[in-house]
């Protein structure tokens, strides 16, 4: 099947409701930082932006509009330690099972076999909902946990969108 | 790296630790393929059922 085109969809949705069109941000790559190591030496950590909060935090706001809040995530936890809660997504599956959101007992797998050389000691969980302040994304939240990825020493940083 | 899953199973469907390891180590390993920043990869699998019309009444009724 071709891929279901959400931008136009939801563009669609906005003038229905008498709004302009959306304007969508747009992000330039930067260039390309080639790793200096293998895949197997590598420390890698993981944010999800599904709304997935360990059961010792909150649950999210499901409709959430502009939450900077950032969870941090301990590695060890295990997909029943979590509860989903966001109306932007179908999260039937990922309550039954966060892997398919927020790959953490995955994570830790690929690890054991080898593949990757480390799970970072903080895991993540934020930008969910609805964020339409960018220019706050660009200029401080992003660049803040930047930094706390690097006090973390990861070398790889997957982002998971719903 | 795009997969053309439902929102919410962007590793597949639930309790399939072995095909969602795979998307998941396919996602790591595109560090040592590509060549150029912002660079899109498609994994070619394809979920069980066409999701398009239960999206789009979903996403226009929201």
């Amino acid at each position: 099947m071709e891929p279901v085109r959400y931008v136009d969809l939801l563009n669609q949705r906005y003038k229905a409701q008498g709004f302009p069109p959306y304007q969508w941000t747009v992000n330039e790559p930067t260039s390309l930082t080639a790793l200096d190591k293998p895949l197997s030496q590598c420390r890698v950590s993981m944010l999800t932006s599904g709304g997935v909060s360990h059961c010792s935090m909150p649950t999210w706001d499901a409709y959430a509009r502009n939450d900077f809040r950032l969870d941090t995530v301990d590695p060890a936890a295990t997909q029943a330690d979590f509860t989903v809660s966001d109306s932007y997504y179908d999260t039937t599956d990922a309550e039954i099972d966060v892997n398919t959101v927020f790959p953490i007992d995955r994570l830790r797998e690929l690890e054991t076999d080898g593949t990757i050389g480390s799970v970072a000691p903080r895991l993540w969980s934020g930008f969910m909902g609805r964020i339409y302040k960018r220019t706050h994304v660009l200029e401080e939240a992003a660049p803040a946990l930047a930094e706390e990825l690097h006090d973390d020493d990861v070398d790889l940083f997957l982002l998971v969108p719903a | 790296m795009f997969v053309n899953f439902p929102m919410g199973n962007p590793f597949g469907p639930a309790n399939k630790p072995d095909y969602q390891r795979d998307i998941l180590r396919t996602a790591l390993e595109m560090v040592n393929r590509i060549t150029t920043a912002g660079e899109i990869v498609d994994v070619k699998d394809s979920w069980q059922n066409d999701f398009t019309e239960k999206v789009t009444k979903s996403l226009l009724a929201m």
